[in-house]
């Protein structure tokens, strides 16, 4: 090939160029909070709840009075407590009106503390003239422990007298999970607030009756 | 020819022109009007000597030179109807013409014939017989057409249109009838032969061949007088005959025939009987005899036949039939007889007799036929009968000698049969009808009847007398009870019945019965034995009817035991009245008698009054044993009743009832009664509305081992239309009691309501009601309480009041209390039980005991939900601690019961605690905390499991014999004072298992091992503690805990204890060493150490 024609060659890539090359984005958001931190603040409500005795009212019209429950999670703890009663065999009910006793659930803690351990140099503000300067962390060990902590109980007291009729007691309910990097390498997670994920990106735990096909499926 | 002879020969001419023209007038004459004049007033001379009536004749024609035509003779009885018309009759004469004409041939055309049969033929018989007539020669007769006519009441018979020809020949007469040519195929009456003139003989055949139309049996039927029961009867008769010998000798007569019918039918009523029939008949020598008859009757095929000779003066005969499937239900819808609903029957049946004397009439029968009589019906079996009847005799009169047998028949209902293998042989014999011993299986048992009736009584010839028995042995109660309306009873037993009878009549009829009965009835596991006998007398035919019926020396005995005894009891009936007197029942010390009488009045219906008095009778001796609670009721009263039929009814009655429960209560009680009742309008219906019944008692009182308890009892009921009100008040257990009760019904519903008002009501002074009770000091009970039942089986319950009780207890003194409840139960008439909704409240109460008050201001709160129960708020101070307890107690229909609960105490006083159960002088000091949680299947302590915590601060525990022990063999016994105890346990039943724990004292740590046991029941215990004095620890407080664990061994001792907790000295402690321990004891004991034996309120704060 002679020069003119390399020149023409180039010129033509050039303009293929133009013509066909561009750039693309994406935009990529966080939740307010991780899912990891709600799932350790729900399996500790979880943990909670499955201490709660619920055997007094059993078979009773009861009202979930959720006033007083001004807490992370208020809707998941409910719901819970609600979902515990009918499995126990109370009869919770919609309206105040169409109950015999009033359960006025309690909640002394929801939430998550961290501890954090660092072997090697945690980040640093050093001061300089221009201002503060921040030293990357540089950990040869790091661990994070988030622990999900709640504290439960309700109270039954009959509709129509307002006269007190059984107490649970406290209900504490925890869970755990722990992050670590070796020379910046990680995290490792252990944790007992969800189960181990499947590889078909599945974690859920089987729990009630199996339907028909997998019952047809399973041996005899 | 000259003029003379011209003249004479006109002359002559004209003179035999006018003779032969007078000749011909003459003949003319003659012939037209003399000689029809003259033969019609001959042959109506001649006929007038036999024809005892009018004789006419329309006209007759003469003429010279043929045969005399008559027409429209008609001859006609006094009464004027016609009895032979013929159309024309045609005599041929023979020498004719000539001198002397004779008649030699008749020829008749359109002959018709009547004949009636109730009235004689209008002939003359002549005195003697004259010479023949001279005029007449027949020999020749023919009828060309020939209608007979038989009229009978208002009926015609036709016998068709016939020709006939009579030959006359030497004195013979051949002849010769059949139907008209063309008219054979109807079938006609045909008949031929000779008479023979000169010996008076006979030789003829005759023929029929004819179908018997409903015309004919109408004709027939016109004989006989009433109603014939055949309406009916059609069929086809062929017939033929051979008659021959003299005429004039009957019984000479050689007549030889056979006939067939085929085809025949008879209608009896709207219904066909017989249908379908064939036979064949033969008569030969004075014998006729029916062979192969067969019809079918009743939709039932019957064979039959017979003969009767006729040759001697009586004939004989003999006829029998037979069928073996004939419908009875059939049958009874012909006859209308609605018990013959239907069956089938085979039987046969013969008669047999001289036509004078006796007929023998036998026969038997196989009857598989139900007899529908009501709700009860019959099946036949085999039967056979046999009977000699005289002929010619009134039968009321005559000596009638037969038997009837009868086997194997049955009556039976719904249910089965009733009697079975029924036998019997009737017989009549010497004027007697027999019934020989009649048995048969019924009810169980063995029914036998026997019995004897004259029939020259029965026939009013002697004074008339019938004789019976009627044997019953081991009739089955359990039989009988049904048909006595006893249709679930459980009555079992065995019933004999002897009853003999006589009927007979002197003055008018008497009839007379003795008898006895004996029934042993096993029920409800009693076994009844009732006897007695019985005797009827009656006169049923006197000009006023009586009949007295008397009862003799009857028992009743309940396994073996008398209850009562009838001695004696009579009724008298009469038309108009009846009396009864002298009916007395005996109990055991007591009787009934009384005395009623009836009059029949003027609007047919009775009206009747009477008395009964009691003295110490008691009704309730006839009800079945019920234990030991059954009072011994006496009544003792007078009364009086008196009434009109269904009109209405009044009765009184006053005196004392009193009722005394067995010894084991030691109860009396009695009162005056008055009882006033009355109905009107019986007839009517919701004979309620028309009632009224009142029952006052008064100045009633109940006795309890001689003490009164109540008294000034006073109670009205009053029945009024669906309902009855009561009140009731009095004195009694120290206070007052009153109230009323409604029951009312409505729509079928029954309802109660009520209330009551309780005051001061001392229970312990009811022993009869609580039953012993020493350890009740007594009861102030004030209380109202209201009560209403409403639809299916609810009731509302609704009271309020307080009540104190007081105790004769060592642990228990005093309780008292105000409730309230506001109940409704449902399903009362279910079998899975009630169910309670509702609320109540109990409030102020207060328990103590000698020592003190133990449990204060109790207060607590239910609710019900049916099945299920929640006590829930129950509050109080015990022992100065506060409580809050729950309880749920459920018992679900189809489950066992099941119960939970727990309880709270927080500050209980340990002092007040052992001074309350008798620990006054030890050294106990200090506050608990007290939780648990409990639940069971069964209120037995073993069934009650659960778990709980007991929480001690600051205590003196000195005086606690386990503390001692445990102290003791630390050599520490000075070191209970300001213990602290934390003990978690769990139970089952009364053994109670150590979970974990800890105690605190100044000096002394005290960890019970897990696994220790206490039965509370028993006071056993088994208890392993590890302990250190905390001045051995202080210089390990500042020891990390898992480098404290060697050296805190060294610094610790184990005590086991065993013994009875209540008891010090029963207490047994061994020393061991300890080889290891945990790290939770390490941090216990560290804990202890550092804080001086206080174990703080980290755990009280949950609790309270």
């Amino acid at each position: 090939m002679n020069r003119t024609g390399m020149a023409a060659t180039a010129m033509l890539l050039i303009a293929a160029t133009m013509v066909f090359g561009g750039c693309g984005t994406r935009r990529i958001t966080d939740s307010p909070r991780t899912g990891s931190e709600q799932l350790i603040v729900s399996a500790a409500v979880d943990a909670a709840v499955r201490q709660l005795d619920f055997a007094f009212i059993e078979d009773r019209k009861v009202f979930v009075d959720d006033t007083y429950v001004e807490r992370l999670d208020k809707s998941f703890v409910v719901s819970a407590i609600r979902q515990r009663a009918w499995q126990e065999g109370v009869i919770v009910v919609a309206d105040r009106e169409e109950a015999d006793y009033i359960l006025e659930l309690q909640s002394g803690a929801v939430g998550v503390d961290r501890n954090e351990f660092v072997l090697g140099l945690p980040e640093t503000e050093v001061p300089t003239p221009g201002g503060a300067a921040a030293i990357p962390e540089a950990a040869l060990y790091k661990s994070i422990r988030q622990t999900g902590a709640c504290r439960l109980s309700f109270v039954v007291y009959r509709r129509d007298t307002r006269e007190m009729f059984y107490a649970s007691g406290p209900a504490y309910g925890f869970s755990d999970e722990r992050s670590w990097w070796v020379f910046g390498a990680g995290p490792g997670i252990e944790t007992n607030a969800s189960p181990a994920r499947t590889p078909d990106n599945t974690a859920t735990p089987r729990s009630g009756p199996a339907s028909p096909e997998e019952s047809a499926e399973r041996p005899e | 020819m000259p003029v003379r002879w011209k003249k004479l020969l006109r002359r002559s001419t004209i003179a035999l022109v006018a003779v032969v023209i007078g000749l011909l007038l003459l003949a003319v004459v003659v012939g037209q009007w003399l000689a029809p004049l003259l033969i019609e007033r001959e042959i109506k001379k001649s006929l007038a000597e036999h024809w005892d009536g009018r004789i006419s004749m329309r006209g007759v024609s003469f003429s010279y030179f043929g045969p005399i035509d008559i027409s429209g003779l008609r001859l006609e009885d006094h009464q004027g109807r016609p009895w032979v018309e013929i159309g024309n009759l045609r005599a041929h004469l023979r020498d004719w013409p000539g001198l002397s004409p004779v008649i030699h041939e008749l020829e008749l055309d359109e002959v018709r014939a009547q004949v009636y049969v109730a009235a004689n033929l209008p002939l003359i018989q002549p005195e003697t017989e004259g010479d023949p007539s001279e005029f007449i020669a027949l020999d020749r007769i023919t009828v060309h057409e020939l209608s007979v006519w038989l009229h009978h009441a208002e009926e015609t018979l036709s016998l068709g249109t016939l020709r006939a020809r009579v030959d006359i020949v030497d004195n013979n007469y051949d002849f010769d009838i059949a139907p008209k040519a063309g008219e054979e195929a109807s079938g006609q009456l045909r008949t031929n032969g000779r008479i023979f003139g000169d010996t008076g003989e006979i030789a003829a055949r005759l023929r029929v061949d004819r179908q018997v139309s409903r015309q004919d049996m109408d004709f027939l039927q016109s004989f006989v007088e009433g109603d014939l029961p055949v309406r009916q009867a059609e069929g086809w008769l062929t017939a033929q005959a051979d008659v021959q010998g003299p005429m004039k000798h009957r019984e000479m007569l050689d007549i030889v025939g056979e006939a067939a019918l085929e085809s025949w039918s008879a209608r009896f009523g709207d219904d066909v009987l017989v249908r379908d029939m064939d036979a064949r008949l033969t008569f030969s020598d004075w014998r006729f005899e029916a062979q192969r008859v067969r019809m079918v009757a009743l939709d039932s095929v019957v064979t039959a036949g017979g003969w009767v000779d006729l040759k001697g003066q009586a004939p004989l005969y003999k006829a029998w039939a037979r069928s073996d499937d004939i419908d009875l239900g059939r049958v009874g819808e012909i006859l209308d007889l609605a018990a013959l609903s239907g069956g089938w029957a085979g039987a046969e049946v013969s008669l047999a007799g001289p036509a004078e004397g006796q007929v023998l009439i036998e026969g038997s029968a196989e009857v598989r036929a139900e007899l529908d009589a009501g709700p009860v019906r019959a099946a036949g079996g085999p039967m056979s009968f046999a009977a000699q009847l005289p002929l010619g005799e009134d039968l009321d009169a005559a000596a009638i000698n037969g038997h009837l047998d009868l086997q194997d028949w049955q009556v039976f209902d719904e249910q089965g049969a009733l009697v079975r293998r029924l036998r019997t042989r009737i017989v009549l014999q010497d004027d007697h009808v027999i019934v020989d011993k009649a048995t048969a299986e019924a009810l169980g048992g063995l029914l036998t009847v026997s019995g004897r009736i004259g029939l020259k009584q029965a026939r009013g010839q002697e004074p008339p007398r019938f004789q019976g028995r009627l044997l019953a042995t081991d009739l089955s109660v359990e039989r009988i009870a049904p048909l006595v309306g006893l249709d679930d009873s459980d009555l079992t037993g065995v019933a004999d019945f002897d009853a003999q009878w006589t009927i007979s009549r002197g003055q008018t009829w008497l009839a007379e019965g003795v008898g006895g009965a004996s029934m042993v009835v096993v029920a409800s596991g009693d076994r009844h034995l009732i006897n007695g006998d019985f005797s009827v007398q009656s006169e049923p035919m006197a000009e006023e009817m009586q009949m007295v019926v008397a009862l003799h020396d009857w028992d009743w005995l309940r396994n073996n035991v008398r209850l009562a005894v009838l001695p004696e009891a009579r009724a008298e009936v009469r038309e108009k009245a009846i009396s009864i007197e002298h009916l007395a029942v005996l109990t055991a010390g007591g009787r009934v008698e009384g005395q009623a009488d009836l009059q029949r009045l003027d609007d047919g219906s009775w009206g009747y009054e009477g008395q009964l008095s009691s003295r110490n009778f008691d009704p309730l001796a006839f009800l079945p044993p019920a234990g030991g609670d059954m009072p011994l009721l006496l009544v003792t009263m007078d009364g009086a009743f008196r009434g009109r039929g269904g009109s209405w009814l009044e009765a009184s009655a006053d005196g004392i009832v009193a009722a005394i429960w067995p010894e084991q209560y030691a109860v009396e009680a009695a009162s005056d009664v008055a009882i006033d009742f009355a109905l009107q309008d019986m007839q009517e219906s919701d004979l309620l509305e028309r009632m009224r019944l009142i029952v006052d008692l008064d100045a009633g009182q109940v006795i309890h081992r001689g003490r009164p308890v109540f008294t000034d009892i006073a109670a009205r009921a009053q029945v009024r239309a669906n309902s009855i009100e009561s009140t009731f008040r009095g004195h009694g257990a120290g206070g007052r009691f009153e109230g009323q009760v409604v029951a009312a019904e409505e729509d079928g519903l029954r309802s109660f309501s009520g209330e009551a008002k309780l005051e001061e009501i001392d229970l312990a002074r009811l022993p009869m009601l609580t039953g012993p009770t020493p350890w009740l000091a007594g009861t102030d009970i004030n209380s109202r309480v209201w009560m209403e039942t409403g639809k299916e089986g609810t009731m509302i319950l609704r009271g309020s009041g307080s009540a104190v009780g007081t105790f004769n207890l060592e642990e228990l003194s005093h309780s008292s209390g105000d409730y309230e409840f506001d109940l409704e139960v449902k399903g009362l008439d279910e079998e899975a039980g009630p169910e309670v909704h509702g609320t109540a409240r109990l409030a102020n109460g207060l328990v103590s005991n000698p020592r003190g008050v133990l449990v204060d201001n109790l207060r607590m709160s239910a609710i019900s939900f049916g099945r299920s129960v929640d006590v829930s708020s129950i509050r109080g101070t015990i022992l100065g601690g506060r409580s809050h307890g729950l309880f749920r107690y459920d018992f679900p229909a189809d489950e066992p019961m099941s119960f939970r609960g727990g309880i709270n105490i927080s500050r209980l006083s340990l002092n007040r605690a052992a001074t309350a159960f008798g620990h006054t002088g030890e050294k106990v000091a200090g506050n608990a905390d007290f939780g648990y949680r409990f639940s069971g299947r069964s209120f037995e302590p073993e069934e009650i499991s659960g778990d709980g915590v007991l929480l001690v601060r600051d205590s003196e525990m000195g005086g606690v014999p386990l503390f001692q022990a445990i102290l003791g063999a630390l050599q520490a016994s000075e070191a209970a004072r300001d213990t602290d105890v934390d003990l978690k346990f769990e139970n089952q039943g009364p053994l109670v298992t150590v979970v974990s724990g800890r105690i605190g004292t100044p000096a002394v740590a005290i960890r019970p091992l897990p696994g220790g046991t206490i039965n509370v029941e028993t006071g056993e215990l088994d208890v392993t503690v590890v302990a250190a004095f905390l001045s051995d620890l202080e210089e390990l407080v500042n020891i990390p805990v898992l480098e404290l664990l060697v050296p805190l061994v060294a610094r610790l001792t184990q005590v086991e204890v065993t013994g009875n907790w209540e008891s010090r000295e029963t207490i047994q402690t061994r020393v061991r060493p300890v080889t290891g321990v945990g790290e939770a004891t390490a941090e216990f004991f560290k804990g202890a150490a550092s804080t001086g034996g206080d174990l703080g309120e980290a755990l009280l704060q949950p609790l309270r």
